[in-house]
């Protein structure tokens, strides 16, 4: 059995808002998949009835061959989690905190003790064992989170938006945690709002949009969806008229045409057409600058939704 | 196996929230001493020196088991209340420990409710120790201590549990505990007989299952119904417990 997650028609209703919106997918054994979506579009909903912590209105999820709802222990022994928002014990230091959370799963005393060791060693946290998690910085807080999730050493890990709030420099860092989960062969699903963390770690991805899967594919693939190459920006001197842009949009060569962030956003599938939509713009409104780049994740979200990943 | 694995789910949460009191073991003890202690100070001999109690049973005697419950249900209540909303709403650690985690939220509630039942038999003996080297008695049976005390330590984890776990307001559990707690238990004959009640008032005070324990205690009345009638509340409690447990983890 490859499929070692399988979500059917899942749908969670909030009052009167479907914050899930019948989903369905499916992720094999040792694959990454990304959730990818802006904020509220239902992401930790999603896998919080994937975990049983949420009851789906409708549908259901099957983990490793087992219902979440009907076998909800045998599902929670395969996998562990590093939630969205950061939790610690206020008394408890990071060895005693794993320690007892790798015993709820059965772990004998021993074996518990050691597995900590492993994992903070793993986690580059050994020499801050005795610190309570509030004591920690940022990063290392979230990597808390990351042992915790990997102290039981399960099969399959769901990581809510492990790097948020984090900055750059510690977001990479991160990276190479998770790529070395993957590694490990390790199922994953992972919910981000960084594009550039979904086409560097996930094997696939899933966009949601007020709980719709609006697409699936492989990074490339998604990118493929634009059908275009370039992604031109322009940014007038001058407000651009409509009737200019209408113009633009007829051209073959051009995909799309998206007014978005005070700029002139071109999905370009051939560039002969460039020169003639710069002179068009030139003395319709002026050009103050100019971008032509390689078509990104960024701008499928872009083009599928209207809007930008990130508020 | 399905209950070598329940049992191990309990005695874990048991354990680590025994180990959690443990580490404050000094901040616990000092609120064992101090609350009962004053309240014997001031009203045992402050207003023992005025009340003019029928037979010759001392006022102190009269009081003993009165502040034994009376705190006993108040620590545990209060314990468990803050420590589970904290874990709850301020660790969020909480959804961890009892709900990803491979443990059925009842075998959580009962892992909860057993560190009540510890930190109630704690609050007694912390109590009694002092008053033994003052008085060289305890002034109550020990069996019928350590029945209602454990009694009422499971009903009063149980409420506390369910406040902490129902509210997700910390001022909330505190206006429960001054309009309930507290009130109920000044009312439940700790410092005055059950007879200086009117009629009415005296059977719902009865109702309550502090009163039956401090009476049970002082050895009023008939012991088995006393001591069947707490440990009833005290399962319908833990029942309840566990029904609100499910209902506000799981949404
Ligand atoms: N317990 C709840 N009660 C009511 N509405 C809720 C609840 N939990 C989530 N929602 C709503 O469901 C929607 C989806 O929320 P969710 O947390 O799944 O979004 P998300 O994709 O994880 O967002 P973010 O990227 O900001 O974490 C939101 O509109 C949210 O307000
Ligand atoms: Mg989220």
């Amino acid at each position: 059995m490859n499929e070692i997650i399988k979500a059917e028609h899942l749908e969670k209703v909030f009052g009167d808002q479907k914050a899930v919106d019948n989903l369905s997918f499916t992720v094999h054994r040792g694959e990454t998949l990304g959730l990818l979506g802006p904020n509220g579009a239902g992401k930790t909903t999603t896998i919080k009835m994937l975990i049983g912590l949420i009851k789906p209105t409708r549908g259901g999820a099957i983990i490793g061959g087992y219902d979440v709802q009907e076998n909800p222990i045998e599902v929670k022994e395969l996998f562990g989690i590093s939630p969205q928002e950061l939790s610690f014990d206020h008394h408890l230091s990071l060895i005693e905190d794993l320690y007892f959370y790798v015993r709820l799963y059965g772990l004998s005393r021993k074996e518990a003790k050691e597995r900590v060791k492993e994992t903070l060693k793993w986690a580059r946290l050994e020499n801050h064992a005795e610190k309570i998690g509030y004591q920690l910085s940022g990063g290392m807080q979230r990597r808390l989170l990351m042992a915790r999730a990997m102290v039981t050493d399960p099969p399959i890990l769901f990581l809510d938006e492990p790097t948020t709030g984090l900055d750059p420099q510690a977001r990479h860092a991160l990276w190479d945690y998770i790529l070395d989960l993957k590694e490990r062969g390790k199922t994953i699903i992972l919910t981000t709002h960084y594009l550039e963390e979904a086409e560097m770690l996930c094997d696939r991805v899933i966009i949601i949009d007020y709980g719709k899967k609006i697409a699936e594919g492989t990074p490339d693939e998604l990118k493929h969806i634009l059908k275009v190459e370039n992604i031109v920006t322009i940014k007038p001197r001058n407000s651009i008229s409509q009737r200019v842009i209408e113009e633009i949009k007829e051209f073959t060569g051009v995909e799309d045409a998206i007014w978005h962030d005070s700029s002139l956003k071109i999905y370009l599938k051939d560039e002969y057409v460039l020169e003639l939509i710069i002179s068009l713009i030139l003395t319709d409104a002026g050009i103050l600058e100019m971008d032509i780049k390689r078509a990104s994740l960024e701008d499928v979200f872009l083009h599928l939704t209207g809007k930008e990943l990130r508020e | 196996m399905k209950m070598i694995r329940a049992l191990k789910a309990i005695t874990i949460t048991f354990e680590r929230e025994l180990y959690d009191f443990y580490k404050n073991l000094f901040h616990y003890s000092l609120r064992s001493l101090l609350t009962p202690t004053l309240y014997l100070l001031v009203i045992g001999i402050g207003l023992g020196s005025m009340v003019d109690m029928s037979d010759d049973v001392s006022y102190i005697q009269f009081l003993i088991p009165g502040i034994l419950m009376m705190t006993t249900a108040q620590v545990t209540h209060l314990h468990l209340g803050f420590e589970v909303l904290a874990a709850r709403t301020y660790e969020k650690y909480l959804e961890l420990l009892t709900m990803v985690a491979p443990i059925r939220p009842y075998e959580a509630v009962i892992g909860y409710i057993l560190t009540g039942v510890m930190i109630a038999i704690f609050n007694v003996i912390i109590f009694l120790i002092p008053i033994y080297i003052f008085f060289h008695t305890i002034f109550v049976s020990l069996p019928l201590l350590l029945l209602f005390t454990v009694g009422l330590g499971i009903l009063f984890s149980a409420t506390g549990f369910s406040a902490g776990i129902y509210f997700d307001d910390p001022h909330h559990m505190s206006i429960v505990n001054s309009l309930v707690i507290t009130p109920l238990s000044f009312l439940c004959g700790v410092f005055f007989p059950l007879d200086l009640y009117p009629e009415q008032i005296r059977l719902l005070v009865e109702l309550v299952p502090l009163t039956q324990a401090i009476e049970g205690l002082r050895g009023n009345g008939i012991l088995l119904f006393q001591v069947g009638y707490v440990w009833l509340t005290a399962i319908i409690a833990v029942v309840l417990a566990i029904v609100i447990f499910k209902r506000k983890m799981i949404i």
